[in-house]
C-alpha cells in the first residue's frame, strides 16, 4: 500500500534533495573553470569555448544562490506545515471532546476555541499553498537554467571538435557538466513531486474546510 | 475521567483521575482545580494523551474563558506536554512554573499563554478572591520543583510526594496507610534523589496546616494520614538507585 507521506515531511525533504543539487552545483562550477583553463591554453583552437565557460561558471554560481534561498524557503515552510499540524491536533481534540462532552454544563464555551483554530487552519493552509507556489517556481527557474546548460553544453561539444589535441579534454569536462545539469534536474523534479504531494493535501483540506 | 470535590466554601478544590479511556501504558495522573467565582486555576494539567479526557471533565465545572491559571509543577511530560494543546484553548493564560524549566517547557509550545516563572523561593498564585501559597520543593523530584498550598482549604498539592502507583480504578483517598506503603515506597526511594531536599521539605511542610496531602499520581491522604505519611517520609532512605 502507498502510504502517503506527511507534508510537514515533503517540505523539510525539499530542503535535503536541494543540499545535493548544491553540491552538484558546485562541483559544475570547478569543472567550468578547468574547461576555462584548457580553453586558455588552446588559445585560437578553442576560441568559441570561453564564453560558453562564462555562461556554464555564471550559471553555476546563480544556481547555488537559487538553491540556498529555497533551503531558506523550504524549512520556513516545513515550519508553518508544522504548526498547521499542532493546529490540527488541537482542532481534532477540541472535536473530540465536543462529541464526547455533550452534557458538560460548559461544553457551549469551547466554541470559540474551536473556531479560533479552525480559522487559524484556514489560514495556515492558504499561506501553505501560496508559499509552496513560489518554492515551485523557483524550482522551475532551476530547471529551466538546466534545460538551456543542456543546449549550451551540445554547443560546447561543436566547438571542441575545432580544438584539436584539446578536444578529448574539453569534451570529457563537457560530459561531465551534462551529467550534473542531469542529476540537477532530476532532483529538482524530486523536490517538485514532493511539493505538489504536499499541496494536494493541504488543497484537500482546504476544500474540507470550506465545505 | 472521574472527579471528586474535596472542599467548598466559597470556592471549590476538584480532583480528576482514575480515567477509564486512558490508553494502557502510561501512568495515571491526578490534575487538581480551583474554582473561584469568576476565574479557575488548574493544577498540573497532565499529558497530551488525557487532554481530551481532562477538558471534557473540566467543562462540567467550569467554562473554557473562565479558566485564567495553570500551574505545573515541574517539567514532566505528564505534568505538563498538553501545554500545546491548551495553549490554543486558553490563549490569554498564564501558566506558573518553575524559572528553571521555562526553556524546557516551551518546547511543549508556547505560542499564546505567557509563562510567569516562579522563584526559586515560591510566591503566590493570586485569584483574586483567593491566593493560594507556592512551596519550593526542589529535587523533589525535579530540581526546580514547587507545590500548591492553599491555608484556607488546607490542602497541600503536593506533585509527586505522595505518588503511589497503583492499577487503574483505586480510591481516590488512602483508607488504610499501612498496607498503602508497599504501593509508594519504590516510587520514593527510586525518584527522589536526596534525602538533605527531602529534609528541608519536611521542616517547611510540617508548619504548615494541613488537611489534605494531594500528590499528583494515587491516592489522596487526609487528616491523620497526612502525619503519617509525613513521619514515614521522613524515616525512609531515598536516592537508592546509587550505591555506597
Amino acid at each position: 500500500m502507498d502510504i502517503q507521506e506527511p507534508a510537514f515531511v515533503s517540505s523539510a525533504s525539499v530542503a535535503a534533495e536541494l543540499a545535493t543539487v548544491s553540491q552538484i552545483a558546485k562541483e559544475m562550477s570547478i569543472s567550468v573553470k578547468n574547461a576555462k583553463a584548457i580553453a586558455n591554453r588552446a588559445g585560437a583552437k578553442a576560441r568559441g569555448f570561453s564564453p560558453i565557460t562564462d555562461f556554464i561558471d555564471e550559471m553555476s554560481v546563480e544556481t547555488m544562490k537559487l538553491v540556498n534561498r529555497i533551503n531558506a524557503e523550504s524549512v520556513e515552510l516545513s515550519t508553518i506545515a508544522i504548526s498547521d499540524l499542532r493546529n490540527q491536533e488541537s482542532y481534532e481534540k477540541f472535536l473530540e471532546v465536543t462529541i464526547n462532552s455533550q452534557n458538560s454544563k460548559y461544553i457551549g464555551s469551547l466554541e470559540a476555541s474551536v473556531s479560533r483554530v479552525r480559522n487559524r487552519r484556514y489560514e495556515g493552509h492558504v499561506k501553505l499553498i501560496k508559499f509552496s507556489k513560489m518554492l515551485q517556481n523557483l524550482l522551475d527557474d532551476i530547471g529551466q537554467r538546466m534545460a538551456v546548460a543542456n543546449v549550451i553544453v551540445s554547443n560546447s561539444r561543436i566547438e571542441a571538435v575545432n580544438a584539436e589535441e584539446y578536444r578529448a579534454n574539453l569534451e570529457s569536462i563537457a560530459n561531465d557538466i551534462e551529467a550534473s545539469c542531469e542529476v540537477i534536474r532530476e532532483r529538482v523534479k524530486v523536490s517538485q513531486n514532493r511539493l505538489v504531494q504536499a499541496v494536494q493535501e493541504w488543497k484537500r483540506k482546504v476544500n474540507y474546510e470550506i465545505s | 475521567m472521574k472527579s471528586v470535590e474535596l472542599f467548598d466554601r466559597g470556592y471549590q478544590w476538584i480532583v480528576f483521575g482514575r480515567d477509564p479511556n486512558k490508553p494502557d501504558g502510561i501512568i495515571d495522573t491526578n490534575q487538581y482545580l480551583v474554582k473561584t467565582h469568576d476565574r479557575a486555576l488548574v493544577l498540573d494539567p497532565g499529558g497530551i494523551e488525557i487532554f481530551s479526557s481532562m477538558l471534557g471533565s473540566l467543562l462540567h465545572h467550569v467554562a473554557v474563558e473562565q479558566i485564567t491559571d495553570l500551574f505545573a509543577s515541574h517539567q514532566d511530560p505528564d505534568i505538563i506536554s498538553s501545554l500545546g494543546l491548551w495553549d490554543q484553548a486558553l490563549p490569554t493564560a498564564k501558566l506558573h512554573s518553575p524559572w528553571l524549566w521555562e526553556g524546557f517547557i516551551r518546547h511543549f509550545g508556547l505560542n499564546n499563554i505567557e509563562y510567569v516563572p516562579i522563584p526559586d523561593e515560591g510566591g503566590v498564585i493570586n485569584l483574586g478572591t483567593v491566593k493560594l501559597n507556592i512551596i519550593p520543593a526542589h529535587y523533589l523530584h525535579s530540581s526546580g520543583n514547587f507545590h500548591v498550598y492553599d491555608s484556607q482549604a488546607r490542602i497541600l498539592m503536593s506533585g509527586d510526594v505522595g505518588a503511589a502507583l497503583e492499577p487503574p480504578g483505586a480510591d481516590m483517598f488512602v483508607e488504610d496507610f499501612d498496607s498503602h506503603i508497599d504501593k509508594m515506597q519504590m516510587f520514593h526511594q527510586r525518584w527522589m534523589p536526596s534525602n538533605k531536599a527531602k529534609n528541608d521539605w519536611i521542616k517547611r511542610v510540617r508548619q504548615l496546616d494541613i488537611d489534605i496531602l494531594a500528590p499528583q499520581h494515587g491516592r489522596l491522604f487526609k487528616g491523620d494520614n497526612v502525619h503519617r505519611f509525613l513521619d514515614w517520609f521522613e524515616a525512609l532512605e531515598v536516592g537508592v538507585a546509587i550505591q555506597d
